[in-house]
């Protein structure tokens, strides 16, 4: 598998409002890569650059040195920014604010009519993006009748009608309810694994994090870790340093271990938990 | 305020539910103009009767049509009572007394109050039976011949579009600083007119802020979605002209000639 995004010595940094006065860089000197086909999470506190970070993926921010490409296309040249933003969709936070129809099919094809896609291909990819994201019952109905899950769900069908091969999801779960949560994050997860969607899942929920293949840890612009959940998670120290929580699961083993209990400090769930409590205990 | 529909669409499967948008939006300025040529009660009852034939096929409540109707109420009573009092030609009715209505002065009042009334119920049966989002595609359509003006056609149905599908978000908004700015002790019932317009000023301003902040996360969002405009774009859903929209035009044709008709045979009678 190839890479589909690749960062190289990304800098970027926001426009001030006052004259005279520069802004520090929101990402600092970023080099990575994303795989083709990966589930890869984007961990961070606020203001830690991580959503400026996925604004660089599909052109909404150029970097101010170094390069973006997507699939090869560098984000800095505007003939590509169509063609990438094709390749790389968007879902953002706030559900409400990308809606953009008043009925949900309307919606939902908003981005393959942009594109001039045949009225009856249209049709058929509509229906397909709804069914995946189990919403095709309520195709005909109002937005602001959903709830926030099935909004956040809607404007992520309306990504998949573009055919796009990438989605950014720019902490979609921060607005809604632990069901909505549960809702989105399955519905991408289906779509990583079904389709073989790229998934870039910007969030701060440590338990979101841990069901991706690759999690970024971002802090003042910089990526301070970068690995498997289990390697991630595993340096508690620095995750608690930068501002982040850890899963409890894992916060009980390390806590467990700084008391000189022999338990690894690896575990994710609490399955795992259980399972090396238990070990130890029998082996006593 | 949960729950509220926008515009006043009553769902159903009649045939004018079916008609083509655009014809539906053409046929009703036609039946308007038309109501305003009727120079007689038997024109104008022509067009009360056409009226009634598409309120009973349109599958809308009758109670739904008369409440459109109470809106108007007032212009309705006042526009009735000046032409009863204003019109002075034609024989008292009730000669020797104050009172000085005439026979013609009646005739209009009632005549006016017809016309009215078939002008609003004939209006709001478009309303009910076509979606907004179908009104306003269907408005870009039918003045996409002003291009050749430079007016952009698509960006006027683009903001029609977004401001319906932003009035529920923004009721819910306004109910929600409503309830904070309550729970802060602000009174925003009481006290005079005054008073309560100045209550006003700590909901708009938050209200026109997070409004700004949305109309800029909303670009993005478009923007992210390859929107560039009017320009390249196809719509899924297709207005198709058929037999059904025919007949409409023929029927309406019909009426037409018929108050034509009527207007010239029966001219004595105003």
């Amino acid at each position: 598998m190839g890479s589909i995004i690749e960062f190289d010595n990304v800098c970027f940094r926001y426009e001030s409002d006052e004259e005279n006065q520069i802004l520090p860089l929101a990402v600092d000197n970023v080099s990575l890569c994303i795989e083709k086909g990966s589930f890869v999470a984007i961990l961070g506190h606020n203001g830690s650059g991580k959503s400026t970070l996925a604004k660089l993926t599909n052109a909404i921010n150029i970097p101010e040195s170094g390069t973006v490409t997507v699939k090869g296309m560098n984000t800095s040249d505007e003939g590509f920014t169509d063609e990438i933003r094709k390749t790389v969709g968007m879902v953002f936070q706030n559900p409400d604010n990308q809606i953009v129809a008043t009925i949900v099919e309307d919606d939902v094809a908003f981005g393959p009519e942009n594109l001039g896609v045949a009225p009856s291909e249209i049709r058929r990819r509509v229906d397909e993006a709804l069914k995946a994201v189990n919403m095709y019952d309520f195709r005909n109905s109002e937005p602001h009748k959903l709830s926030g899950g099935q909004k956040q769900r809607v404007a992520i069908a309306g990504v998949i009608a573009m055919q796009t091969e990438c989605i950014v999801l720019d902490e979609p779960t921060a607005m809604l309810d632990p069901n909505g949560r549960k809702e989105v994050l399955s519905t991408v997860r289906k779509l990583n694994e079904e389709l073989g969607i790229t998934i870039i899942f910007v969030t701060h929920f440590m338990d979101e994090a841990v069901t991706a293949d690759r999690v970024i840890v971002m802090d003042s612009g910089k990526v301070i870790i970068d690995g498997t959940p289990r390697e991630v998670f595993s340096q508690a120290d620095k995750l608690i340093d930068v501002g982040l929580d850890i899963p409890q699961a894992t916060q009980l083993a390390y806590a467990l271990n700084a008391e000189g209990i022999d338990i690894a400090t690896d575990i994710l769930d609490e399955n795992e938990c259980a399972e090396a409590i238990y070990k130890l205990l029998r082996s006593k | 305020m949960r729950g509220i529909t926008i515009g006043q669409y009553f769902p159903g499967n009649s045939l004018l539910h079916k008609m083509d948008p655009r014809i539906k939006i053409v046929l009703t300025l036609a039946f308007v103009f038309l109501i305003f040529f009727c120079k007689n009660f038997w024109a104008l009852g022509l067009m009360a009767g056409f009226l009634l034939v598409g309120m009973l096929i349109s599958g809308v409540p009758f109670k739904m049509l008369i409440k459109s109707l109470r809106a108007i109420l007032v212009i309705v009573c006042i526009t009735a009572v000046l032409n009863l009092f204003y019109v002075t030609d034609g024989n008292m009715l009730f000669p020797g007394t104050v009172i000085k209505i005439t026979d013609k002065g009646l005739y209009t009042a009632i005549f006016m109050t017809v016309r009215i009334a078939c002008l609003i119920i004939g209006s709001s049966l478009m309303t009910f039976t076509t979606t907004p989002t179908m009104l306003t595609d269907a408005i870009e359509r039918l003045l996409s011949p002003l291009k050749i003006f430079k007016i952009q056609v698509h960006t006027l149905a683009m903001m029609m579009t977004l401001a319906l599908r932003f009035i529920p978000t923004l009721i819910e908004e306004i109910d929600k600083i409503m309830n904070a700015q309550k729970a802060r002790g602000a009174d925003l019932e009481g006290g005079n007119l005054i008073d309560r317009a100045k209550a006003l000023v700590p909901i708009l301003v938050p209200l026109f802020v997070s409004s700004f902040r949305r109309a800029y996360e909303l670009a993005f969002a478009m923007e992210c979605r390859c929107y560039t405009g009017g320009n390249n774009r196809t719509r899924m859903k297709q207005m198709k002209i058929t037999y059904l929209d025919v007949l409409f035009i023929i029927a309406m044709s019909g009426i037409i000639a018929g108050v034509i008709l009527f207007n010239l045979f029966f001219v004595h009678l105003i």
